[in-house]
């Protein structure tokens, strides 16, 4: 029962506290769940987070993953319920608040000053991630960034244009890229 | 406002997003060509609204969204089924299926390392819309230094250089969001 209660006290902080998603908060995940809990290994937190790269939904599907490795099912629960379900009552209850009384200049205000900052964070994490997704594990590793660059601009245009649909999309981009790695790899 | 979605809609909705969207934040695009192209549910605006608070306020970003167009649809239910929509097929596939996959298969590596770069194709044409919003919450603009939106758009560069230089998030949102201000107040008592 204390591991339950650990598990969700623990992720339930580290979710709240997570300015801009898992990304910024990472380390401080690996420092509770590794050094002082013990729950997993370090090899087991890195092959979870990679893992939850893959996987459909928010990347920190990695934490309830946690909580299954740690106390199984019930963990699992425990965790996504701190992870998720809490912070999200949270945010309904704060939304309601900010409805109410958005119509106050200096709320309007910092919305809007708050716009470029979002615009900033996005742009940067997206450029971040690009760098990362574009850096192949096979052979001729700089061929295939720069085969990735119009591979991209053709990707945002075939979006943009409403030729592909995200999931045509990411599909096609999966394939493409699988292609292109075992491409290089016969050169 | 346009006509908010079902219960039941809303959380098929968030299903389909949560069940078949790969890495990264390119779900944001999903939900707004969802909730505002496809369906109508909100304006461009009010979910750029919607997504700044939830951008602005601590959490996971994505889930905050979630929770925030939920409780907008259809009260606390709406958020709940919206966020266990969202995030219980990806953490039960994780939990299933961890155990059992060979991550260090080549071909495997690079089919999904194809996919997190689809999302980040995703990722940078909502960037380009989100600069387009800002340009078009900008209507009055006059020439050279004295247009807005040269400024907020200095300020969106000034942040994604301090964050690819590594400024921990907390000061990265203060400090944008200090700046920010001074711009929308200078902007203010100009026109």
């Amino acid at each position: 029962m204390t591991v339950l209660l650990d598990l969700f006290w623990t992720f339930f902080r580290v979710s709240v506290l997570a300015f801009g998603g898992l990304f910024g908060v990472l380390p401080q995940v690996e420092r509770q769940a590794v050094d002082e809990h013990a729950w997993v290994t370090h090899d087991q937190f890195v092959q979870a987070y990679v893992f939850s790269q893959f996987l459909p939904g928010p990347n920190s599907a990695m934490l309830p993953l946690i909580g299954y490795l740690v106390a199984g099912w019930p963990g699992f629960a425990a965790t996504f319920i701190g992870v998720y379900l809490c912070p999200a009552l949270i945010m309904a209850l704060v939304y309601g608040v900010y409805r109410r009384f958005r119509n106050i200049a200096w709320i309007h205000r910092a919305e809007l000053a708050m716009r470029p900052v979002v615009l900033g964070l996005i742009g940067a994490s997206a450029a971040r991630l690009w760098w990362s997704e574009s850096t192949s594990a096979g052979p001729h590793a700089d061929a295939a960034r720069i085969l990735a660059i119009p591979l991209t601009a053709g990707a945002m245009l075939a979006y943009s244009r409403g030729w592909l649909g995200p999931f045509t999309l990411l599909f096609a981009m999966g394939v493409a890229w699988w292609g292109l790695v075992r491409f290089l790899a016969l050169l | 406002m346009a006509a908010g979605p079902t219960l039941a809609e809303w959380a098929i909705a968030n299903l389909r997003i949560g069940g078949l969207s790969f890495g990264g934040s390119g779900r944001a695009l999903m939900y707004q060509d969802l909730v505002v192209r496809e369906r109508a549910w909100l304006t461009d605006e009010e979910f750029y609204e919607t997504l700044t608070l939830a951008q602005a306020l601590p959490g996971p970003n994505i889930v905050n969204l979630v929770a925030h167009l939920g409780v907008r649809f259809a009260g606390v239910p709406g958020a709940i089924v919206g966020v266990l929509g969202l995030c219980l097929p990806g953490s039960l596939l994780a939990a299933l299926l961890f155990t059992v996959v060979p991550f260090d298969h080549p071909a495997l590596r690079d089919l999904f390392q194809g996919f997190a770069l689809g999302s980040a194709v995703l990722f940078l044409v909502f960037v380009g819309r989100m600069a387009r919003g800002l340009a078009a919450a900008t209507p009055i603009r006059p020439q050279g230094l004295h247009d807005p939106l040269l400024w907020r758009l200095g300020v969106a560069a000034l942040v994604a250089l301090a964050s690819s230089l590594g400024t921990p998030l907390p000061w990265l949102i203060g400090g944008g969001v200090a700046v920010g201000l001074v711009v929308e107040i200078l902007v203010e008592t100009r026109a």
